[in-house]
């Protein structure tokens, strides 16, 4: 039996997402709401990526991969453009891309490793306030859109306020101020977890060099 | 669940200090103030920046020197390197808006090659790539000439640095009535599209060596 793994669903899913995100790209500075429906259907997708892979029964190392590759490539592209459009706060849309993509590129390597550890590491589930993040799916699902609605308000924002609907303040603006607090906690939660892989690949570094300096001193008894 | 032990903290504190490590740290900051400065003062982003791409090469000589290479080290060095090009990027695309999708092309596929290649490495360096793999890779980390290598990497770095001080300057003359920083960038040009032609292979080597990963593990279970 040889299923081609390129075609199952999740991965179809996310090809679908890469396309609808290069779309937005292309039409940045040309056609905002284009690109606005076409990266929030994007964002959106990534919902149903995890769900298609349980039920089908069709989640792959590949898929995972595509998943977490998109989801940090498409916000750094989405900031590249932002930063065209808000030159003055390239520096902010830098830092913010920056922490995203090493945190969760340390955070995948350690964890990767650390399956072949039988070392004790640091366990961010112990942690009451992280284990909601991790093990409440209304939780995770609000922190990663309010962190993309943040940007994608961001966008709009250049071109129009939005309908006014409360407060005399235009959609768009409201939508804003309120995922921003959950842009921050984001990059907090981000911090974290770059400061809990750094110090758990040292641990693991750390039980590698003891190991080899026992082996090297058991051949110098011998 | 403790969220950090202080005694192994403590002891953890050794790698954390190696001087390679200490080496990447004080990298990190310098691309930090490059960024900060990248908009307003592009004397001191380039002294900094440049200042990070040379001691790039002294933190491998450290390494090797006092006996501290590290895994976690290793990472820091390969995230650095990935953080600080998607970062010029950002700040190049704010200068050259036009061009803002071949910064997001150049970014993406330069963060995606190495991301995929350290998943695929997994527990092994990431430069030890075998003759069995995919034989551009296995020249690019293995030639013969170390001069290659450095090339490479400091042409790359060497099309981005012109293309950031043209902006500011032609450079001082350099005969045929042509300034320094316009010859560096044609020189550096065929250099940095080979650097990216290789991530792009890393792209396509890594995703098919997943799938086939995939694919055993498939057979295996039927």
């Amino acid at each position: 039996m040889t299923e081609n793994v390129f075609l199952f669903v999740p991965n179809i899913i996310g090809y679908m997402r890469i396309v609808l995100a290069l779309a937005a790209f292309y039409f940045m500075r040309t056609n905002y709401i284009l690109t606005a429906f076409c990266y929030l259907l994007s964002g959106f997708l990534d919902a149903f990526d995890g769900h298609a892979a349980r039920h089908y029964n069709q989640s792959t190392k590949f898929g995972a991969m595509l998943d977490q590759l998109t989801d940090r490539l498409a916000l750094m592209c989405f900031c590249i453009g932002l930063s065209v459009l808000y030159p003055d706060y390239y520096f902010f849309f830098q830092l913010n891309c920056a922490l995203d993509i090493a945190s969760h590129w340390l955070h995948l390597h350690q964890s990767n490793l650390s399956g072949r550890m039988s070392h004790k590491l640091i366990d961010l589930s112990g942690n009451p306030i992280l284990r909601i993040y991790y093990t409440s799916k209304p939780v995770l699902f609000i922190m990663c859109c309010g962190n993309e609605m943040f940007f994608g308000m961001l966008y709009l924002l250049y071109f129009a306020e939005g309908p006014k609907l409360l407060l005399d303040m235009g959609l768009y603006r409201l939508l804003m101020y309120i995922s921003l607090p959950i842009m921050l906690l984001k990059a907090l939660i981000s911090l974290i977890h770059l400061i809990t892989a750094s110090k758990n690949m040292v641990a693991i570094d750390m039980a590698e060099r003891s190991k080899s300096n026992v082996d090297s001193a058991e051949e110098n008894l011998m | 669940m403790l969220f950090f032990v202080p005694a192994t903290l403590l002891k953890m504190a050794n790698v954390f200090l190696f001087v390679p490590n200490i080496i990447g740290y004080i990298r990190i900051i310098l691309v930090i103030t490059a960024c900060y400065h990248m908009q307003s003062d592009y004397v001191t982003a380039s002294v900094c920046y440049a200042l990070a791409v040379g001691l790039d090469e002294i933190d491998g000589y450290a390494a090797r020197y006092f006996n501290q290479g590290t895994r976690f080290g290793e990472l820091l060095d390969l995230v650095t390197d990935c953080c600080s090009s998607m970062c010029i990027s950002m700040g190049l695309a704010v200068l050259y808006p036009d061009y803002a999708l071949l910064f997001q092309f150049y970014s993406t596929v330069t963060i995606a090659g190495h991301w995929m290649h350290t998943q695929r490495m997994g527990w092994k360096h990431h430069k030890l790539v075998s003759s069995k793999d995919n034989w551009i890779l296995y020249y690019y980390y293995n030639s013969c000439s170390y001069w290659v290598m450095f090339a490479l990497v400091y042409g790359n770095e060497g099309f981005f640095c012109s293309l950031y001080l043209l902006y500011h300057t032609e450079g001082p003359e350099i005969g045929y009535d042509v300034g320094l920083f316009r010859i560096l960038l044609y020189v550096c040009l065929p250099v940095m599209l080979i650097k990216t032609f290789i991530s792009c292979i890393h792209m396509i080597v890594g995703r098919k060596v997943l799938l086939q990963s995939e694919e055993s593990n498939c057979n295996s279970c039927s």
